[in-house]
């Protein structure tokens, strides 16, 4: 046994390049699958063809109806979809950090619910058919307003204990998760509304275009972009509030800043793809057994496998029961769910208090 | 210098500390006793930064404690609480490697200076063994010694220790009285709250005894710390026994002092 070795290492991590190799390499694998799978079936090569030719000085040989296929329908429901995901992933990944809390994800700050809440409130009111802003708009304004109760009920002279904000938000996420309800029941009589927001509320990825993918990328960006500037302090936060900030961690601004990226990446995946359970609690697991809890690594890794995660749930939605299509929130928590129990029942160290 | 002066913090309109005059120097051990609640955590928060005074001030190399940024301060004086809490998921190396993001750049990758730092550390603290072990895999004392290996890396010149060996084995607990003390004569100070008296005895050079709230007695500790000082202090009754390595309390409760020895 080597001076240096001991139990530990037995269940010891992945190098997060090799990592980071693997699941740009599954990610890109999935895109491409998901580019060649669906009702009209194609050639991988083709697919290639219309990629390079679009994205570079290429020509290739592909009908018109292809290069339609390809890059108006089945493209930006892929990119939607890994960004979407990525936000999930990079959102779960920062809040079970901040919180300590293994069991934290999206929906813990009541944000989901809120963006949930907002996003039905259009589709029920008819101004989401006026225009494909409204239905985005307003699930980040769902997202925030739950976010400001929970944190504002849980904040008392400039200090926010996180078990109070745990409390406030699960407070909040039912609260607006009844509104979501209510309003659902006040228009159930109207069938064609009620069976949209249910669908709409399975999540889904049908039917996304390049207007999802310029509405989601910005507040991905930009949420992904304040959540990794945080990184360290995240690290530090694992150790809790006060060694981190003895450590030298602004407890208080890293709880602001990585509250708000969280809601703008949870937002801007409900906008554009609906609710989708699981994808933002397990991801973020299974990329932390693989690397460990640092979040250098953790938070660009978990985008990765996030996006390749969902996009490899859409293949198996639209294909599982084809021609009809399995609403891919489902697919999401069959997937996550019992990946989940096996983690509690093989892992329990890892998850305590990572 | 870490001073506080007057300093005093309240919570709720009830004051759990009053009045705390003390200077702390380069090079000195200092041990803070007092009962339960007597606000030895409280007083190590305030000189930490942590808490911002209600009353008074606390300085450090004559500037208010509260005006200095976390990162700055982290390079200043670092504080371990007393049972913080492990993250189990993370090696040794990497909670150690922690004491010196507060060092460099935000984005920026480890360099020599902290891998020298961290290598140091871990030996000093004697977990160069098990560096590469998950701290969920550890004893409660090896996770003490890591942490404190933690606060160590951070070079800063003040360390505020809650309760260091509580929970540690005899033989632990001396031998991170010992480290400590082997910190101080590299030239930093330390501060401890401490419970054992006879730890304060052993390591201490200087001890400051409170009790609800204020600063009762303060001086080296064989002549702040007597039988009358602990009873007035501890409500225990003791007896200052010199044996072969030194000097060393002997407790019983009030009211239940050895019928033989009376006799």
């Amino acid at each position: 046994m080597s001076a240096d070795s001991g139990p530990g290492l037995a269940r010891r991590r992945m190098g997060p390049t090799a990592f980071l190799a693997l699941s740009a390499g599954l990610l890109a694998v999935a895109g491409l699958a998901g580019l060649s799978i669906g009702t009209t079936s194609l050639d991988w090569r083709v697919v290639a063809q219309v990629l390079a030719s679009r994205l570079g000085p290429f020509n290739g040989t592909f009908s018109e109806t292809e290069e339609f296929i390809v890059w108006s329908v089945r493209l930006p429901r892929i990119i939607v979809g890994v960004l979407s995901g990525g936000a999930l992933a990079v959102a779960g990944a920062a809040l079970q950090g901040l919180f300590r809390n293994p069991l934290a994800g999206p929906g813990v700050i009541g944000t989901s619910a809120g963006a949930a809440c907002g996003a039905v409130l259009v589709l029920m009111t008819g101004l989401a058919a006026h225009s494909a802003l409204w239905l985005p708009l307003a699930s980040f304004a769902g997202g925030l307003l739950a976010l400001c109760l929970a944190y504002g009920m849980a904040t008392s002279g400039g200090k926010t204990p996180l078990t109070a904000l745990i409390l406030s938000g699960v407070a909040c996420g039912a609260f607006f998760g009844a509104m979501t309800s209510l309003l659902i029941s006040l228009r159930f009589e109207d069938w064609q509304v009620a069976s949209e927001v249910v669908f709409w509320m399975m999540g889904g990825l049908d039917s996304r275009s390049w207007v999802h993918v310029w509405i989601a990328l910005p507040f991905v960006a930009l949420g992904a972009g304040l959540v990794f500037f945080r990184s360290r302090e995240l690290d530090l936060m694992l150790t809790g509030d006060e060694s981190a900030q003895t450590l030298g961690a602004d407890a208080e601004w890293t709880k602001r800043t990585v509250l708000v990226g969280a809601a703008m990446l949870t937002g801007a995946s409900v906008a554009v793809s609906g609710i989708l359970a699981f994808v933002g609690l397990v991801v973020p697991h299974m990329v932390r057994l693989v690397v460990g809890p640092l979040h250098r690594h953790l938070l660009p890794l978990a985008m990765l496998a996030g996006g390749g995660f969902l996009v490899a749930c859409d293949i198996i939605a639209r294909s599982a029961f084809a021609p009809a299509e399995v609403r891919l929130g489902v697919v999401t928590s069959a997937c996550g769910a019992p990946f989940f129990a096996w983690l509690l029942l093989t892992r329990k160290p890892h998850l305590e208090g990572s | 210098m870490l001073e506080a002066d007057r300093a005093g913090f309240a919570r709720g309109g009830t004051w759990i500390l009053r009045n705390l005059s003390v200077q702390f120097r380069a090079g000195t051990v200092a041990a803070v006793v007092g009962p339960n609640g007597s606000g030895k955590s409280t007083a190590l928060r305030l000189l930490a930064g942590l808490l911002r005074a209600s009353e008074g001030r606390v300085s450090i190399n004559g500037r208010p404690a509260h005006m200095i940024k976390r990162g700055e301060l982290a390079r200043i004086v670092t504080y371990v609480p007393q049972s913080p809490p492990a993250v189990p998921t993370v090696t040794v190396r990497e909670c150690v490697a922690m004491g010196r993001y507060c060092h460099r750049g935000r984005f920026r990758a480890e360099g020599e200076a902290d891998r020298k730092a961290v290598g140091e550390a871990l030996e000093t603290m004697d977990c160069a063994r098990f560096a590469n072990r998950l701290m969920g895999d550890l004893s409660g004392g090896e996770v003490q010694r890591a942490i404190l290996a933690r606060s160590l890396a951070t070079a800063a010149p003040y360390l505020l220790l809650d309760e260091p060996t509580a929970s540690l084995d005899i033989e632990h607990s001396l031998s991170i009285l010992d480290h400590v003390a082997a910190a101080a004569e590299a030239g930093r100070c330390v501060v401890m709250a401490l419970h054992d008296l006879n730890s304060v005895i052993r390591s201490a050079d200087f001890v400051c005894v409170l009790k609800r709230g204020t600063v009762r007695h303060a001086g080296p500790p064989l002549q702040a710390l007597d039988p009358q000082v602990v009873r007035d202090v501890f409500s225990v009754e003791s007896e200052l026994l010199q044996g072969r390595t030194g000097a060393a309390f002997r407790f019983d409760p009030v009211g239940h002092a050895d019928p033989c020895r009376r006799a």
